[in-house]
């Protein structure tokens, strides 16, 4: 096993048994877990409890992945329905921003804190403040598309909408990142 | 926002992306966090069944399982059958018939209370033999006071020769369904016979003697055909009519071929006389009419 062994062939090892194949794994994809759960909630202590038990859950699933699923998929798949069950614990359910179909008619959910710790120049920390300042739908996905890696498509499964939903929070995500930025200029 | 600049993105071609991905620095846990998710995994991995135990894990279940669907099968399996004796018995007219004078009860058959056609299709195949005038000519017999007429009216030889002959064909039905009644069983089924007909007339306090005479006579007497004989003489003898009548009955059932002695003859004839005709009240012929469930 090395950098070049995909993670569908780490977590099959894993599944049989090869704990270093975790290792690899945790530590390809903690950062990524890391940053999305520590920009959707805004606190680095509830970000960090998450991704511990994201990772759980991934542990206590490793006998029932399949390797004609793509790792990624899988995985994110698990965070963001944890992200999701957070959601209902705090508030008993979900941000209205999931149910505005219309991006352009969101209303605003809680602002979350903006991730400074990561933004090395003022660019960055105004682009994180105004990642922060989205509503909570489109950010996620604009995070999934950011960090996970994820298509059209498979963010749009594992939002259980239509890609074109999907498009729509996008398009609002991105136009309004841009003016803050050209504001900010 | 154009399409285009959406599809632009999505291929990765974003100044936002761009900046975005400058602000993924490398993040990690605290060594805390790094340290649980660790030792879940490897506490994961230690403890996971191996093959052979989680062959094993089955086991318990299965064979549980597996006796439980075998004593459930052998429990339905050990349900006794119904039985059908009692519809065997009260639907077969048979012992009825049995207790009955021969004549009696051959010309009977078809006046019997409907009995169950499975149970009654032999017998009444059996009674095909019994000629049909005399079933409509002595319809009327039935109706006397005292059973002993009919018996008496025939010569003795030709009685004893119906009476056998009614008393073998009663043997051949018997076979077919149970053993032919002991004498004790015969005199209890007399008995049941005489109590639904004492009922029926309406005469309960005939009908305790007839009873406690009829057990008294089925105990002892069964295997002595002359004492029964002087039994039923001396009841005779003393006016109880109706108890030496079943008497009678029983013994014609157990010894057909018996010949009755003389002075019971007699006897039987002066109490005829002594009895009114038709009265229906005092002593009757457990008569297949009158006997039902």
């Amino acid at each position: 096993m090395d950098a070049q062994t995909t993670d569908e062939q780490l977590m099959q090892e894993y599944g049989g048994g090869n704990y270093a194949a975790f290792e690899l794994l945790y530590g390809r994809h903690r950062g990524p877990v890391l940053r999305f759960y520590r920009r959707q909630t805004g606190s680095p202590e509830v970000a960090e409890e998450l991704l511990q038990e994201a990772f759980m859950r991934l542990i206590n699933a490793r006998q029932s992945y399949r390797p004609e699923a793509p790792f990624r998929f899988f995985l994110w798949r698990l965070v963001r329905n944890l992200l999701v069950d957070h959601y209902r614990r705090q508030s008993r359910s979900l941000p209205s921003s999931y149910a505005d179909f219309d991006p352009d008619q969101a209303a605003a959910d809680e602002r979350v804190q903006p991730d400074q710790e990561a933004a090395t120049d003022q660019q960055l920390q105004r682009l994180l403040t105004l990642v922060s300042q989205l509503p909570c739908a489109q950010r996620e996905a604009f995070l999934l598309r950011e960090e996970a890696g994820l298509s059209l498509a498979e963010i749009a499964e594992l939002a259980g909408v239509s890609s074109d939903t999907i498009k729509s929070r996008l398009r609002y995500a991105i136009t309004k990142l841009r003016r803050g930025m050209e504001t900010c200029e | 926002m154009t399409d285009d600049d959406l599809d632009r993105y999505l291929d990765g071609d974003s100044e936002l992306s761009e900046l975005y991905r400058a602000g993924k620095a490398p993040e990690a846990p605290t060594p805390a966090a790094d340290a649980a998710v660790l030792a879940a995994a490897k506490r994961a991995v230690n403890s996971a069944p191996t093959p052979l135990r989680r062959a094993r894990r089955w086991w318990v279940p299965g064979s549980v399982a597996a006796t439980l669907v075998l004593g459930t099968s052998l429990y339905l399996l050990q349900q006794p059958l119904p039985t059908s004796e009692p519809m065997l018995l009260d639907a077969y007219p048979v012992p009825q018939r049995a207790m009955q004078p021969a004549a009696e009860a051959e010309l009977a058959v078809p006046e019997a209370s409907p009995p169950s056609p499975a149970l009654t299709a032999p017998v009444m195949k059996s009674r095909a033999v019994a000629p049909a005038a005399p079933m409509a000519q002595d319809a009327d017999r039935q109706r006397d006071s005292i059973s002993t007429e009919s018996m008496l009216r025939p010569p003795l030889e030709q009685r004893r020769a119906k009476q056998s002959k009614r008393a073998d064909e009663t043997k051949k039905e018997l076979q077919g369904f149970s053993a032919a009644p002991a004498p004790t069983e015969a005199a209890a089924l007399a008995e049941q016979e005489i109590l639904r007909d004492e009922a029926a007339a309406g005469a309960p306090a005939a009908r305790r003697a007839t009873v406690d005479q009829a057990k008294a006579a089925s105990a002892d007497l069964a295997a002595r055909p002359q004492a029964w004989l002087a039994d039923i003489e001396a009841l005779l003898r003393s006016g109880k009519i109706a108890e030496a009548t079943a008497a009678l009955t029983a013994f014609q059932t157990r010894h057909p071929d018996y010949p009755l002695p003389p002075t019971l003859i007699a006897l039987l004839e002066s109490s005829r006389a002594q009895t009114p005709q038709g009265s229906g009240g005092t002593t009757t012929v457990p008569s297949a009419n009158k006997t039902t469930e």
